[in-house]
């Protein structure tokens, strides 16, 4: 066995390269002959087994369920707290002060058509805005890339809005209010719009936060008002104009519309437009991507 | 086998440039123990990082046609939130083998006793270390990262881990960092030093030892770095 399995780089200067012949060396039977051990030499990244990415997925998976649901009394219910107050406080508070909502006549139906899926925007991009910072120690494992960080909690956290939706809708539709009409087309599009802008505005959120920890603060301050201006609370089309064009800017008033149309068979929702939003989630994503990668670099390089 | 293929790794700290690793172009046999040796700041952890795969080279690569281990030592992969079980399961998942195996061979080995079921972060440096090098040893690798590490624990603790390192060595080769000459020269057959960015392959560990205490008696050659910045 001798060095020619590797060749010396074009600008390395013969006096670099400094390993000496081994005539002693047993390869302890492990290696075939030297055409084959040349073909068998991959990166570390190459040598991963093709599921490698989906188990360290999985592994970070298992392991946020017991830090985020396994520790406080109660667990997992608390995800049910935050809607179920919100559209409550809701329901409370303009069913006094008004006989029916904008659409239909359950105050219940109108608030939890829109909140739930504002939140899977919202509870998904937090969610996704703290993987990374949250798996900082475990990207040192070589096995252990951002994209996983990232893939794992998005992955978990629409699972779980998901559900809360299911769990919500189902009381409010099939137990307190039924009613006729149900399309889950436009539902249906309405939370894969939501989600899709959580993962691309979570992976942007996630990089900025990351190079100026001062963001998320930021973040949060910003969106308090997002609630009023996406559409929940007050349906899009009673906005005057030229306030209602600039408002569908947002990309959440295109998912808060597009759900409500599944809710309410009369209602069109003209303005919603669905490409906007996903060419909304890709820049934002893309965006967020190309610097998380730079980022990645340089924190490996400490 | 691991080959480093024009391998360069350089640092850009506050204005000046280190550099770990020149154009580095060695092999590293399969199922050979190579002890890794060079003065405080060369670069060897640095330089097992980028084998293992977690820190990336400035250019070239690193191959190889068998598993690696990820970095065994003081500065660990370990999550501080974590227990060193809620750690150990986390590994066996990214690594696809049974966990409550490696849970408990773990358990065995390191002699955490109580502190296994407590977050990484309350846990001494040596405690860590034998975590993590218990976790290291309880999975199958071609080729073994071992930083510092057996200079943890008592003596039989010391003893215990050579005995089950050696046992490892006899079907898998190690990349070996150690200060201590003796523990050096007892578990590697072959060295490698690293100095000013340069990686010199020694068959021989005694010949490795020698060139390193060599260099030990020179001062360091910075003022190079500093002049190309």
């Amino acid at each position: 066995m001798t060095m020619d399995t590797t060749p010396p780089g074009p600008a390395g200067p013969s006096g670099e390269f400094a390993a000496p012949q081994r005539p002693g060396y047993q390869t302890g039977g492990r290696d075939g002959d030297s055409l084959d051990r040349d073909t068998a030499l991959r990166t570390v990244r190459q040598r991963l087994p093709r599921l490698a990415s989906l188990r360290t997925i999985a592994a970070l998976i298992l392991r946020e369920i017991g830090t985020s649901y396994g520790r406080s009394p109660g667990g997992f219910l608390w995800v049910f707290a935050q809607p179920i107050l919100g559209i409550g406080v809701m329901v409370a508070v303009f069913s006094t002060g008004f006989r029916t909502p904008s659409l239909g006549t359950s105050f219940a139906v109108f608030f939890a058509s829109g909140f739930l899926p504002y939140m899977m925007f919202t509870a998904v991009t937090g969610s996704v805005t703290g993987s990374v910072g949250a798996a900082r120690n475990l990207l040192a494992y070589p096995r252990v890339t951002f994209m996983d960080a990232i893939l794992a909690r998005y992955f978990l956290a629409v699972m779980v809005q998901l559900v809360v939706s299911a769990v919500i809708l189902g009381v409010i539709l099939g137990i307190l209010y039924p009613q006729n009409y149900l399309g889950i087309g436009p539902i249906l599009n309405a939370y894969v719009m939501a989600a899709a802008l959580a993962l691309g505005m979570g992976i942007l959120n996630c990089v900025l936060t990351l190079y100026y920890p001062v963001w998320g603060t930021v973040w949060s301050v910003a969106t308090r008002p997002l609630v009023i201006l996406s559409g929940v609370i007050l349906l899009h089309d009673r906005i005057p104009m030229p306030y209602r064009e600039w408002l569908e800017w947002n990309p959440l008033v295109h998912v808060v519309g597009a759900s409500r149309t599944g809710f309410y068979y009369s209602y069109r929702g003209e303005y919603v437009d669905t490409v906007y939003v996903y060419m909304f989630a890709a820049i934002t994503g893309t965006v967020g991507l190309v610097f998380l990668r730079r980022y990645y670099r340089e924190s490996m390089e400490r | 086998m691991i080959v480093l293929r024009n391998l360069t790794k350089e640092f850009r700290m506050a204005g000046t440039r280190k550099v770990v690793a020149r154009n580095l172009n060695v092999t590293f046999p399969t199922g050979v123990s190579v002890g890794l040796l060079g003065r405080n700041g060369a670069g060897k952890s640095t330089l097992l990082q980028i084998i293992a795969g977690s820190v990336a080279p400035t250019s070239g690569e690193v191959l190889s046609d068998g598993d690696i281990s990820f970095p065994v030592g003081l500065a660990t992969s370990m999550h501080p939130n974590m227990t060193g079980a809620q750690n150990t399961r986390f590994v066996a998942r990214i690594y696809g083998v049974d966990t409550d195996e490696l849970v408990e061979f773990v358990r065995d080995f390191a002699e955490l006793e109580g502190h296994y079921h407590l977050p990484v972060r309350t846990y001494s440096s040596g405690m860590r270390a034998r975590l993590s090098f218990g976790i290291n040893m309880g999975l199958k690798f071609d080729t073994y990262l071992i930083d510092e590490v057996t200079a943890t624990g008592d003596a039989a603790f010391r003893g215990k881990s050579e005995a089950l390192f050696q046992d490892r060595l006899r079907d898998s080769g190690a990349l070996f960092v150690s200060h201590s000459m003796g523990t050096m020269k007892r578990m590697c057959e072959a060295g490698a030093v690293l100095e000013n960015g340069h990686l010199t392959y020694y068959d021989d560990i005694d010949e490795a030892i020698a060139q390193h205490e060599e260099n030990m008696t020179r001062k360091p050659d910075n003022a190079a770095d500093e002049l190309q910045r």
